[in-house]
């Protein structure tokens, strides 16, 4: 990274030579990373991997339209840095005159309300660094990983298990009118995978463990995690698949488990982002089934009173959790859904006015600081924070919940999704099913699927275990943007009940 | 731009740094520059210019390798780079798939490749507002909005290695795509790509997009799924667009060696078998017409032809050194995912096919969002997006809601009824450098497709 005042220095210049050029709004953003992969697959280590990645971003708005430039630091000499950056500027300012010319009112920025200027610092808490480990020991737990993984099954075909890290150290600086304030932010990540596949004669089977369950930022997420059971757990569930009964298909209720249900919420959450309603993503993955029902905010019976969903970057420690988010606005708490009620929407500054323009009130008071952007060279869109389903009451418990189920399944192990461009029809795939026989469990099933319609899913909602069984599904590779951007974001959620769904069989075999 | 010579130096530095550390080296650059101009209902909401620059170090000792990349290719950053690959290396157990090192071809495909085009170097953004504007413009003359992307880019990519390989190969590229929208829920994509930003067809995509929705626009609205039912079977005509979209999800769950070798691709104990219609053929081809050319992959192996199914009987898949060596066949040059895929055509035009729909048939122009819940047995799934029509008598008469597509894609594969020549399409995503993933599909008519519910409107 450079140096604090070396980073000051150049954003200083980006600054005032962008606002001398007419910028109304600037911002410069010094992004570095750190990241490092170790993976061993059939007992063989395959990767060892590090890696650094530095370069700076420029976001300018002239007469109401964004312009944005960016340059990776090929060098640290200051004749060259200032020479790009000067390069950069002027990009910037003539792609944000060029983008004018093709819009008929002007954007705003809404205020940040709860933010002083000057200097602010945020960084990721955490107990042990990753990159403090040795490469010997972690190489050392993945093949230890890997034996468990063995000693699991004897129909095993293929074994896997990876370890990455990566580190994020951001300079900010901003300046809007007299307004001028800098952030400096370090964010951590700590990722373990492993995962099982069986064969036997045509038929495979396969379980992970995805990206852990823990909102632990430091190589402790890894210690909590009892690998060597879990490894021969994954295995003897992927060799007990295979001879185990086909899911049955039909409308019945389901239970989904924590490991899944992060996903169904992360793919509903998608339709909450602000910039969807607005048509941003229109020309990749789509609008949101909110647009019909904005007009209704505030009242509108999106979920059973059992549904709470959050947006909450300061959940410690979170895939989606940061201090301030890449336009300089202080990370927030806001429900999405309140007792199943539509209460909220993801925003950034310049869609706050533009969605209130459209509901014809002052409904949004402010951006709730939801945009990053994934590297340097990439501008912030609105991407979800740690979006979550909150926990039920404390003495609602998977078993509980199950005993309301006289014809039913539990889900778990998520394998595929797919979404309608409006995020309303979904299509899920699992690895793993537990059928329900008057309360009771009735039998592993495998090649479990549910699809079904998102507006009717939430509102079937019946149940939501409590905070005991509640669990984090961190998400590394949210992808959303043109230019492509890969985002980290976090989901908690408990195992919850779900009435009259439409399960499947994901090999079509029924 | 960096340009051949400085990636050439930067590889040849990068190589001796290794060497000198005793290991054999390979080193890889990536620089990409792109430019993109994006429009929402009418208004151009972002027009990023984004670089990216890395250089990886791969050293290996014997059986035992590790790599590092860096930011900054400057000698003492290399320097520093090929000692703590040296450090990762003594730490990494041997793995008797590591990949033989190429040495360098005889001949290279890539030096007879055309030059790059200067004015898709300068990303042209004010010709790209202007399209924008047009599209806009054209898309309120029925009713509708527009949302676009204009893009340009430069890929440069290098590899060198300590038997002497050296190669070396940029790629300009433009696409513009357009979304148009209207009333309750109308859409309508088009999109066209070309090396210059000059062959870039604005007007033609143009006219596309509204034309379709001026069809969707002009028909009554039916969902066949009003009723109880769950399960609907029709024939179906499907776009290029959506044929492209299915041909991403096999290119990269069932064409990929890696998938075929571990026994989770539909090929895996199936080469050599007849497994669709023998009307099918599917190959890979990174010289096709219309393509963007890329003459090797991240080893600098030649990329080799691929025949994936041929006339039915399915012949092979993408490896890279390491899968290779594990299914013990020889490496393709294509990082396991293939980038250049022909879905080869048939003698019948997209009229033709409508015009000869004695049954209630769907046509859909695109999949989104699209998923694979099973690899194994090549199941496919999404929802038709950009313009779902029904299809009665020959004739467009309703549009429909965007329905759920699932089929087993081997078994559909057998239900072809009907091809037109292929049209060369790019795709859009780019989330790391912009190398973009080409495919060649025709319009096709299948019969007695699964449709297991309508997207359904609040």
């Amino acid at each position: 990274m450079l140096e604090k005042d070396r980073a000051e220095t150049l954003c200083d210049m980006v600054l005032q030579m962008a606002k001398r050029k007419g910028a109304s709004y600037v911002d410069a953003r010094i992004v570095e990373s750190q990241d490092e992969g170790i993976s061993v697959k059939d007992g063989i280590v395959e990767e060892i991997d590090e890696g650094e990645d530095c370069g700076v971003g420029i976001r300018v708005l002239v007469n109401g339209a964004w312009g944005f430039s960016s340059f990776p630091l090929l060098t640290r000499s200051k004749r060259n840095l200032l020479r790009m950056a000067k390069q950069a500027v002027e990009e910037a300012i003539d792609l944000a005159r060029a983008s004018r010319s093709g819009r008929t009112f002007p954007l705003e920025l809404s205020p940040i309300l709860a933010r002083a200027d000057g200097h602010h610092v945020f960084r990721t808490r955490y107990e042990i660094d990753p990159f403090q480990v040795s490469i010997r020991e972690k190489t050392e737990l993945l093949l230890t990983v890997d034996s468990a993984l063995r000693q699991g099954s004897s129909k095993l075909v293929v074994r896997e298990a990876s370890l990455g890290a990566l580190r994020v150290r951001k300079f900010f600086a901003q300046e809007e009118g007299t307004v001028r304030c800098t952030i400096e932010q370090e964010t951590l990540y700590t990722l373990l995978n492993m995962s099982a596949v069986t064969a036997q004669a045509s038929e495979t089977q396969q379980r992970s463990f995805g990206f852990g369950k823990n909102p632990k930022a430091g190589y402790e997420a890894i210690l909590t995690v009892d690998i060597e059971r879990e490894g021969r757990r994954l295995a003897e569930e992927a060799e007990e698949l295979l001879s185990a009964r086909e899911c049955p298909e039909g409308i019945m209720d389901v239970i989904i488990l924590p490991d899944q249900l992060g996903l169904h919420v992360h793919e509903t959450g998608h339709g909450f982002e602000g910039d969807r309603l607005l048509g941003y993503e229109q020309t990749y993955v789509g609008g949101t089934f909110i647009s019909d029902i904005f007009e209704r905010i505030g009242s509108y019976q999106f979920g059973s009173p059992h549904v709470h969903i959050v947006a909450d970057a300061t959940l410690p420690n979170g895939f989606g959790t940061f201090g301030f988010d890449d336009e300089g606005v202080p990370a927030q708490n806001i429900y999405l859904v309140r007792a199943g009620i539509l209460e909220n929407v993801l925003t950034s500054r310049e869609i706050v006015p533009q969605l209130n323009t459209r509901l014809g009130r002052a409904y949004f008071a402010q951006s709730n600081a939801t945009m990053r952007a994934s590297s340097f060279d990439r501008m912030p869109l609105i991407r979800m924070t740690n979006v979550s389903l909150l926990p039920g009451p404390e003495e609602v418990d998977l078993e509980t919940l199950m005993r309301r189920v006289s014809r039913g399944i539990i889900l778990t192990g998520s394998y595929s999704w797919s979404m309608s461009e409006d995020r309303r029809n979904f299509d899920f795939g699992l690895e793993r099913g537990i059928l329900i026989e008057n309360g009771q469990p009735a039998g592993i099933v495998k090649n479990p699927g549910y699809t079904g319609d998102n507006l009717k899913f939430w509102k079937s909602c019946d149940g939501v275990a409590g905070l005991r069984e509640w669990e984090v599904l961190n998400v590394p590779n949210c992808g959303k943007g043109l230019p492509g951007q890969s985002m980290f974001t976090g989901h908690g959620s408990s195992p919850a009940l779900f009435r009259n769904v439409s399960v499947y069989n994901r090999k079509g075999r029924v | 731009m960096l340009g051949r010579d400085y990636v050439s130096e930067v590889l040849e530095k990068a190589v001796k740094a290794l060497e000198r550390e005793g290991l054999e080296g390979e080193a890889e650059v990536g620089f990409s520059e792109e430019q993109t101009v994006r429009s929402a209902w009418g208004e151009i909401h972002q027009a990023p210019l984004a670089r990216s620059f890395e250089i990886t170090l791969v050293g290996r000792k014997g059986k035992r390798d590790a790599a590092v990349s860096l930011a900054i290719p400057n000698a003492s950053s290399l320097r520093a780079g090929a000692k703590r690959v040296k450090e990762l290396v003594v730490l990494a157990p041997e793995n008797p798939y590591l990949p033989d090192l190429n040495s360098q071809p005889e001949t290279l495909p890539e030096l007879s490749l055309p030059e790059l085009d200067q004015e898709t170097l300068g990303h042209a953004w004010q010709e790209k507002a202007e399209a924008l504007r047009n599209a806009q413009r054209a898309a309120s003359l029925i009713d509708c909005v527009a949302s676009g992307r204009f893009f340009t880019g430069l890929a440069e990519k290098g590899v060198a290695n300590s038997r002497g390989l050296l190669r070396y190969q940029a790629l300009t590229g433009a696409q513009f795509s357009l979304v148009v929208t209207g009333p309750n829920h109308l859409s309508s994509l088009a999109k066209h790509f070309h090396t210059a930003i000059g062959g870039v067809s604005r007007e033609a995509v143009i006219e596309e997009a509204i034309a379709r929705a001026s069809l969707a626009k002009s028909l009554p609205f039916l969902d066949p799924f009003d009723g109880d039912e769950t399960v609907r079977s029709f024939d179906v005509v499907l776009h290029p667009y959506a044929l492209a979209i299915w041909i991403e999800w096999l290119a990269a769950c069932e064409f990929n060696g890696l998938m075929v070798h571990e026994k989770q691709s539909c090929l895996s104990d199936k080469i050599g078998e007849l497994i669709t219609g023998k009307n099918i053929t599917i190959r890979d081809d990174w010289k096709y017409e219309g393509f963007p050319a890329m003459p090797f992959d991240g080893e600098g192996t030649t990329r080799r032809e691929i025949l994936f199914i041929e006339k039915g009987y399915a012949r092979g898949a993408a490896y890279d050194g390491e899968t290779a060596k594990k299914a013990r066949v020889s490496p393709t040059g294509h990082d396991l995912i293939p980038q250049h895929i022909i879905f080869e055509g048939g003698d019948k035009s997209e009229k033709g096919l409508i015009e000869n729909c004695d049954r209630p048939t769907v046509y859909a122009t695109y999949f989104n969002y699209a998923g694979m819940p099973d690899s194994r047995e090549g199941i496919f799934t999404a929802t038709t997006r950009h313009g779902t029509f029904l299809i009665e008598d020959g004739k467009f008469m309703h549009v429909l809601p965007p329905l759920r597509f699932k089929e087993k894609t081997m078994d559909a594969f057998k239900r072809v009824k009907g091809l037109s020549s292929p049209v060369p399409l790019v795709a859009e995503e780019n989330y790391d450098d912009f190398w973009p993933q080409s495919i060649a599909a025709p319009f096709a008519k299948i019969g007695d497709c699964a449709f297991i519910g309508s997207n359904k409107y609040a």
